[in-house]
Order: C-alpha cells, then sequence, then structure tokens
C-alpha cells in the first residue's frame, strides 16, 4: 500500500484504458467522412478511467475500515471525532438533497435511477455477497414492487406510502416463497431457479393484459397520466405543509430515493454488523461448520431472500412512480444480470462496494456518451469485459474484503 | 460417574454400505474418550450422526437422556454438543474473533430488530461475546492471531481456532476430530496439554485421533471401530493388549 504502487496502479489502469479504448472510441466510420481518427475521445475516457482509479484507492483505503471483515468498532486513523463526523454527514447529505435545485432535470433523473440501482444492488448485496446465495433473477422482485405499486395506484387510487410499502411486503413474500423451495438447492442449481423466478414474473407481466397492461405499458395505455399525477402527491406530502411547490415530480423522487438509500445503507451495514450478518458471513464460509455452531440455516436464508426481496420492492415502487408507464421488458433477464454485476464489481458482502458498483454501472455509460455514441448499446459487452477483467485482477470486487486473498 | 452421552445401535448406511452399523457406547460425564480405528472405520460418521450432520439411519442417541438422533444440527448444538472437523472447517475470510464470535450464535438471542436498532441487549450480547472470544483465542494459546483471516493462520492454529470456536459455545461435550493430524511431535504434545487443560474446566471430551501417544497420553476410556462395527472398548491398558484391536491394526497373525 506504499503511495508509489498506488500511483504506479492508477497509471497503469489509464494507459489500459487508453489503448483499449482507441479502437472503438477513436476510429469512426460516416457516410460522408469515411473513417475519421481522433485520440481525444480515447483520452477522455482514460482520463475518466484515472479519475475513478484514484477514487478506487481511496476507497480501498477506507475498504480495509468499511470492509465486511472490518470489526465494528474500527475507526480509520483519520477518522473525525463521532460529533464532527455526525455534522459532516449531515452536511454531505443536505448538500446532496439541494442538488437537484441547480442541475439539469437530465442529471436528476439519472442521479434518481442510479440511487434507485443503488438500493437494489445494496439488498442484493444480503443474498450475494452476505449469504452466498447466487441469484440471478432479482429483477423479478424489483418487477413485483414496481407492479404492485402501479395497480395498487391507479386500480385502486392508493396513495404514494400506503402503495410504496404494499410493494416492499409484495416483493418480500415473494422473496420468501421463491426462498423456500431454494432452500434444498445450491450454487448454479440455486441460480437457475431465481432465473426462472425472474423470467417467469416478466412472462405474466407481459401476458396478463387485463391489468397490467401487457407489453403495452401500465398506466399509458390504461389511464395516461395517471402515475404523474401519483408522484405528485410526494410534493404534497413534503411540501404542501409549507407551501412550495415541486418541480414536476422529479424532485420529490430524488429524495425519496435518497431519503430510501440512506435508510438502506443504515440497515444493511447495521446487519452486516451484527449476530445475525455474522450468521449469513458464516453460512456463505462454510454451510455446515454454520449449522454445528447453532446457526439455523433455514431461518437464515429466508431471511436473506425476504429482506433482500424487499428493498428490491420498496426500489421497485420508487421506479413505477419516477417512470411514466412500466414495461414487463424493463425487468428482463439483462436488468437481472446488471443487479449483480454491480454487487461483483464493488465487492462481495461490502455495502459500500454495491452503492460504487451501482453507480458505476449506471452512470458512466451515459456520461462517456458524449464522446461515444453507442455505448449504451455496448453496456452488456463492457459489463462482460469488465468482469472477466475483475476476476483476474481484483476478484474480491473494489471495496472487497482483502482477507479472502491472504488466505491463499 | 454418569453417561452423558449413549448411544443405542446406531447405524448409517449410505446406499448398501454401513458405514457405521449398530454401535453402542456411552460417554461418561468428565472422561476423555478416544474413539480409534483403521481409515474408514467410521469414526467420522459417527461423529456426523452425534453432531447431527448426518443423522443415523437408524438407532437413537441419547444426551443427558434426551433423544437426539434426528435433531437438526443447530438444535443440537444448543443442546451442549460442539465439534470441530476433520478436514478443517473454519470461516476462512472472516478473522479469528469474528469466527469465535459467530459460534456464539447458539448462546446469544439478538433478532433482527434487535440488530437493526442496537438495543442496550444487542450491545451487551455483543461485548460479552468479543470478551469470551478474546478469552477463548488466549486459552487456545492463538490469542495473536486475533485479528487475522482465519484462512492465513498457520495449520496447527486453524485447528486450535477450530477448538476455540467449538468451546465458543459453550458445550457440554465437545466432539474433536483429529485435533493432531498433521501435526509435528511438539505441536501434538502441546495439544495433549490444550485438551487436559479443556477437561479440567469440566467438559467432557470424545476424540477421534490417529497419533496413539495422544490417545494414550490423556484419554481415560477406548471405543475401536473397525469396518463400521465396535470392536472393542475399555480402558486404554485393556484396549492395548486387546487381541482383535492388535488384528485390526496389524492383521491376523499368519500361523504357517
Amino acid at each position: 500500500m506504499t503511495p508509489f504502487r498506488a500511483v504506479l496502479r492508477v497509471l497503469l489502469a489509464s494507459a489500459v484504458a487508453f489503448a483499449i479504448s482507441i479502437p472503438f472510441a477513436s476510429v469512426r466510420s460516416t457516410a460522408e467522412a469515411g473513417f475519421t481518427f481522433d485520440l481525444r475521445p480515447a483520452g477522455t475516457i482514460a482520463g475518466v478511467v484515472a479519475a475513478a482509479a484514484i477514487l478506487g484507492e481511496l476507497v480501498r483505503l477506507a475498504g480495509r475500515y468499511l470492509g465486511p471483515g472490518a470489526p465494528r468498532d474500527a475507526r480509520p486513523p483519520f477518522a473525525l471525532p463521532a460529533k464532527a463526523r455526525g455534522a459532516a454527514l449531515a452536511a454531505a447529505a443536505l448538500l446532496v438533497a439541494l442538488v437537484p435545485l441547480w442541475s439539469g432535470s437530465g442529471t436528476v433523473t439519472m442521479a434518481t435511477e442510479a440511487m434507485i440501482f443503488a438500493v437494489i444492488a445494496v439488498g442484493l448485496q444480503i443474498t450475494i455477497g452476505m449469504a452466498g446465495l447466487l441469484v440471478l433473477g432479482h429483477a423479478g422482485f424489483w418487477a413485483v414492487g414496481a407492479y404492485t405499486y402501479g395497480l395498487l395506484t391507479i386500480h385502486l387510487g392508493w396513495s404514494f406510502w400506503p402503495a410504496m410499502a404494499a410493494g416492499g411486503v409484495a416483493a418480500a413474500a415473494m422473496g420468501f416463497m421463491v426462498g423456500l423451495p431454494a432452500l434444498r438447492l445450491r450454487g448454479d442449481y440455486l441460480a437457475v431457479v431465481t432465473l426462472g423466478f425472474g423470467e417467469a414474473v416478466r412472462a405474466v407481466l407481459k401476458n396478463e393484459n387485463k391489468w397490467t397492461g401487457g407489453d403495452a405499458n401500465l398506466p399509458s395505455n390504461l389511464v395516461p397520466g395517471q402515475l404523474r399525477g401519483v408522484q405528485g402527491e410526494i410534493g404534497q406530502w413534503i411540501w404542501q405543509p409549507y407551501g412550495t411547490p415541486g418541480r414536476n415530480g422529479d424532485y420529490e423522487c430524488y429524495l425519496t430515493a435518497l431519503g430510501l438509500l440512506a435508510l438502506c445503507i443504515f440497515s444493511v451495514v447495521r446487519l452486516a454488523r451484527s449476530r445475525e450478518g455474522r450468521a449469513l458471513f458464516a453460512l456463505r464460509e462454510d454451510e455446515t461448520a454454520a449449522k454445528c455452531m447453532g446457526v439455523d440455516t433455514v431461518r437464515t436464508k429466508l431471511l436473506a431472500f425476504t429482506s433482500s426481496a424487499m428493498w428490491a420492492g420498496l426500489a421497485g415502487a420508487l421506479t413505477a412512480v419516477q417512470r411514466d408507464s412500466l414495461n414487463p421488458e424493463l425487468f428482463d433477464f439483462n436488468t437481472s444480470i446488471l443487479f449483480v454485476a454491480m454487487v461483483v464489481l464493488g465487492g462481495l458482502g461490502s455495502v459500500a462496494g454495491a452503492v460504487l458498483g451501482a453507480g458505476a454501472l449506471w452512470i458512466l455509460p451515459p456520461l462517456l456518451q458524449d464522446w461515444f455514441e453507442d455505448i449504451t448499446l455496448y453496456r452488456p459487452l463492457v459489463i462482460g469485459a469488465l468482469m472477466a477483467g475483475m476476476m483476474v485482477v481484483r476478484p474480491e470486487g473494489l471495496l472487497g474484503s482483502r482477507s479472502r486473498k491472504a488466505a491463499g | 460417574m454418569t453417561a452423558l452421552l449413549e448411544a443405542r445401535g446406531v447405524t448409517k448406511r449410505f446406499g448398501g454400505l454401513a458405514a457405521v452399523s449398530d454401535v453402542s457406547c456411552t460417554v461418561a460425564e468428565g472422561s476423555v474418550t478416544a474413539v480409534i480405528g483403521p481409515n474408514g472405520a467410521g469414526k467420522t460418521t459417527f461423529f456426523n450422526c452425534i453432531s447431527g450432520v448426518a443423522p443415523p439411519t437408524s438407532g437413537e442417541i441419547l444426551f443427558r437422556g434426551v433423544p437426539i438422533a434426528r435433531r437438526a444440527p443447530h438444535k443440537i448444538a444448543r443442546l451442549g454438543i460442539a465439534r470441530t472437523f476433520q478436514n478443517i472447517r473454519l470461516f476462512r475470510s472472516m478473522d479469528a474473533t469474528e469466527n469465535v464470535v459467530a459460534a456464539r450464535h447458539c448462546r446469544t438471542g439478538a433478532g433482527i430488530l434487535d440488530c437493526l436498532f442496537r438495543t442496550r441487549s444487542e450491545r451487551a450480547e455483543e461485548r460479552n461475546s468479543r470478551d469470551i472470544a478474546a478469552e477463548l483465542l488466549e486459552f487456545t494459546g492463538i490469542g495473536r492471531w486475533a485479528a487475522s483471516p482465519a484462512g492465513s493462520l498457520p495449520y496447527g492454529d486453524q485447528r486450535r481456532l477450530e477448538i476455540a470456536r467449538a468451546l465458543a459455545t459453550e458445550p457440554d461435550l465437545l466432539l474433536l476430530d483429529e485435533p493432531a493430524a498433521g501435526m509435528n511431535p511438539k505441536e501434538s504434545l502441546d495439544l495433549v496439554e490444550l485438551i487436559r487443560k479443556i477437561a479440567a474446566r469440566g467438559i467432557t471430551v470424545v476424540l477421534i485421533e490417529h497419533h496413539m501417544k495422544v490417545v494414550m497420553g490423556i484419554s481415560t476410556h477406548i471405543v475401536v471401530l473397525d469396518h463400521g462395527e465396535k470392536i472393542a472398548e475399555g480402558p486404554p491398558d485393556a484396549v492395548r493388549n486387546d487381541p482383535r484391536v492388535i488384528e485390526a491394526y496389524l492383521g491376523k497373525e499368519d500361523v504357517s
């Protein structure tokens, strides 16, 4: 961990990124100009990667104190005293909460989406990262939350908060039900079962078109503009007492997502460093040994499935609010893979890693779009390359525990 | 001395093979009992039957008179039976302290809400578990590894950590599956000392062991298994001279 080696790693990362991005970011062919060559886009990508690597080095340092294996009372040497830390956190939260007031609506939407994904990724960390149960159909729980919210508000006229809670409860119940048969399975088999669940949810939503609108989107066909109206409700709840109007509902969404993410991080971190969380980690490390130390594996696995699905469901409700309409295709297999990628990229078992992974995989591609038009199309390719690279260079993830490496 | 553990006709079949066949024996409270026998004699399977990892096909096991043969492993652990594993099964990427604290699971009760709100009782429980973990790591002589990942410990100390972890469940009966496997003579000697100290705490010990020095040095009672059957039982001296035991280990004397 010498500073020199850290600098070397940053330089290496940006050099590799530069080399890789030349062929597909710098070379362009257009009908008018034929082939054109411009090094600047590759340079920009290298710059972004360098920035990310510097950030990575910083979080790696932090990870030693925040990682999954870190003892609960560990404090980094540069930590502020408790009171100052609280104040700094509050100030940072306030700053983040106020960002939409001066940033463009595109940024707000993207940030909101990233935060929703972060909630899902942190929740997924409970099953994949902590308990070691590979779930490949997490988009299914997200869909259950989103459609529960949408159907309750549109068909039954529920208001925002109860419908959102119902989305979480419905997804949690679904998580419990998927968990029951999955108890007897491990590894690949479990992954296949959850994959099947995710696809089944999508197929049902697609083909059941009396209530969900099927392929033709949930509300837009049935009650146009209904969701936007619902969106205003959060605004009423937050702003009405003060008489300040919200801006098109986007800001309310942003704030709610921020609040949900904070709540999610808080509870999952606490879970990770508690008796129940330790049981989850023990389960991941060695199920037989965990059993013999008194861990009730059935209960613990169901806890993991249920709570993980609940966060996806709550996030789904917010997604339903945020989008104008819901389409089953949003919740397809690729999305489930994206969730897993976020968790693996950030580091198995690390909450901060999951947030980082979600942010990186959701925000970076659109940011790079300015220089590289089709990057969102290439997202699966980039993610695949990233995953393969991670397995070679840093199998424990950006913020994962380093101890597994020490174990050989 | 009363019987702490009693096996009655314990049989474990895997398909047509009876890994353990009709084994009955008793373990007296406060004793150090050794289970010995050639490789493949069914010793580990017998441990798996007791600890609930692989419940017996037939027969009954009584712990303090309570039948446990078909109970789940975590319930058996809660009753007071702890074990170590022949092929070390530590929580490798967790540090040594966390390994021991994790084993406190069956003696702690904080639920999910206690954990989220860090209630007063949850905090007290955590503190207590950490104190116990620190004490046990010192007791087993691996205090210096408290913050190291379990998988990075030297081999012999991993075996000690397994023992510390098992002790954290506050057992009345400790099952040690080849604790001295792969240890050099010096380490084995230290281990004998550790097992004596454990017995002195009032914990009944049953161990599977191949090192005869270890076995003869500490056991008060020996059970010999061969091909899944109990062929002899008794105090060390009697077992050592039992012709069937000698036959099992060395083969039949050639008459010609």
